[in-house]
């Protein structure tokens, strides 16, 4: 009867066949039926990865009578290269391999595995989740702000806890408050002087509002 | 014109600690000062505040807002909390009732415009040195302030205000420093032309808070103890000395940062002559504090990197940066 025989490719030291229910630790040999390994997803596209070896063969072959023997090596000769030698191991493109089908079937699987436990909220981790969701979410936003022409302006936020991002309108509101306030008067002889100096240095004037339209 | 055009015009100066207005009427300077402060209390209030002829913001079913000096008093009695809509110099982003307050204490100390879109010059802090905020969002927002009020906005740097005030004899050349609550201002102006501007966000809230700690108080009683009056050279109690040391680390601070920003601003421009210091704000009010920046500033005289004519406070200290930027909202209506 032929068998699948399972080991592990070299350099892995575990793997999980989930549709097969099967983990392979190093130095292991599995054995399984040959219909049932090659219709394992798991195993095709483990197999495909490079992940583990499967061959075929009958599980009870009886050792040969008379084994040939094996040629004795009496001496090795090795010359030194003399060019730069090139790896005679053919580079191969590794296959293409569904990474999404190969997830979800593991994952499928391995739920199927996993022992339901009860749940076990713990608050404080569960806020620090969601703050540092929240927060790497609002690095990522970006306001675009419509100009009056055809430019358009894209800013990214990036303002801490501490500065609001807009100015509301209407702060001062339509409703009248009697409030009272502290009087003071001065003589305002100082301010002459210093205005009539101040018109002598020749300081740039601002350009009004209502002479124009605009600034 | 109807009107005068010499009596258009008006500086505002919203301070962390008051705004205050300054407008030209006839030969005088007139001022209009409100604590920029205010304190929540729940409906029930409503009938003992109208008793005592104390102004309110009613918001109905939530509450009433009490501001200005009264604010203070309503803390005192309530035993709460005073909460402000500027906090280190700039609009306390935190406060979410901040800006509605803000927008009617501005409205009542500015009061109707003359004329639609009368010009408002009003003062915003220089880019600190020594903190990260900037003062974009609080320009932004005063502008809009100023503008709802019927007022055309125009913003300027707080301590050049100071310069312009008080330094006409010296063509607009000097240092102006304004020691505010939140922050300090500094402004170097040559001939009328901003040098450098700068601010350090520590001011009188700075010194109250580390007086507090230093003598297991409070911030608010401190500042009750200064505002009551305070002699800087001659300290009578252990609070007054905590305060002393805080005003003397506070001028050492400001002066070694002129100096750093200087030398980092030297190849800008150049000092054709000695200039003044001109210092102005609420926490420079307090008793000897010219006495007590002269002598600190004697004593790193020689490694500050500029030629100092003299030191001199303010003509009228809390007013003098309205006063500078009502000067510079009149330049604009005179031909």
């Amino acid at each position: 009867m032929v068998e699948a025989r399972i080991t592990l490719a070299p350099g892995e030291s575990l793997v999980s066949i989930p549709d097969m229910g099967l983990i392979l630790r190093l130095g292991e040999v599995r054995w399984a039926d040959e219909r049932v390994v090659r219709g394992s997803v798991c195993v095709d596209a483990l197999i495909r990865a490079g992940k583990i070896r499967v061959s075929y063969e009958r599980r009870n072959k009886k050792p040969m009578s008379n084994p040939t023997p094996k040629p004795s090596i009496h001496a090795v000769t090795m010359t030194r290269p003399s060019q730069r030698v090139l790896s005679a191991v053919p580079v191969h493109a590794a296959p293409a391999v569904d990474v999404e089908k190969l997830a979800a079937a593991v994952a499928s699987a391995m739920a199927a595995q996993v022992q339901p436990q009860p749940a076990q909220p713990d608050a404080a981790l569960l806020a620090s989740m969601i703050e540092r969701a929240v927060e790497s979410a609002m690095a990522k936003v970006s306001i675009t702000v419509a100009g009056t022409g055809v430019a358009t302006t894209t800013t990214t936020v990036t303002h801490g806890p501490d500065e609001p991002v807009y100015i509301p309108s209407n702060i001062v509101g339509d409703k009248t408050v009697d409030i009272k306030t502290t009087a003071g008067v001065s003589d305002a002889s100082g301010l002459d002087d210093a205005a009539r100096a101040l018109k002598s240095v020749n300081r740039p004037k601002r350009v009004r509002k209502q002479d124009n339209g605009e600034e | 014109m109807a009107k005068n055009k010499e009596q258009l015009g008006v500086g505002l100066d919203p301070g962390t600690m008051n705004v205050v207005s300054a407008r030209k009427s006839g030969d005088q300077v007139t001022t209009a000062r409100m604590r920029d402060a205010f304190i929540d209390l729940e409906a029930g209030a409503k009938k003992m505040l109208k008793l005592s002829g104390v102004d309110f913001i009613d918001h109905g079913d939530d509450g009433i807002v009490v501001i200005g000096d009264a604010a203070l008093e309503m803390a005192t009695v309530f035993g709460r909390e005073l909460r402000r809509p500027l906090s280190r110099g700039l609009i306390a982003a935190g406060e979410i009732d901040a800006l509605g307050v803000l927008g009617v204490i501005v409205k009542g100390v500015l009061g109707p415009p003359k004329e639609p879109n009368e010009i408002c010059y009003f003062c915003v802090p220089a880019a600190p040195v020594d903190e990260t905020r900037d003062v974009v969002y609080h320009r932004g927002v005063l502008e809009r302030i100023v503008t709802e009020c019927g007022y055309d906005a125009v913003a300027s740097n707080e301590a050049m205000a100071i310069v312009y005030a008080e330094t006409a004899k010296e063509n607009f050349s000097g240092i102006g420093i304004s020691f505010g609550s939140g922050m300090t201002n500094v402004a170097l102006s040559i001939n009328g032309v901003e040098g450098m501007a700068f601010s350090c966000a520590r001011g009188g809230d700075w010194i109250d808070a580390g007086a507090a700690k230093a003598v297991g108080s409070t911030s608010s009683r401190i500042c009750a103890i200064k505002e009551k009056g305070i002699d800087l050279i001659s300290p009578k109690s252990r609070e007054e000395e905590a305060l002393v040391l805080y005003y003397k680390s506070l001028i050492e601070y400001v002066i070694d940062q002129i100096a750093k920003e200087f030398e980092r601003n030297r190849d800008k421009f150049a000092l054709p002559r000695e200039i003044p210091i001109v210092v102005g704000g609420g926490t420079s009010l307090a008793g000897g504090f010219l006495p007590l920046f002269q002598k600190v500033f004697d004593r790193k005289k020689k490694r500050f990197p500029i030629q100092v004519s003299e030191i001199r406070a303010a003509s009228d200290p809390l007013n003098a940066v309205a006063n500078g930027l009502l000067l510079q909202a009149m330049q604009e209506y005179a031909d």
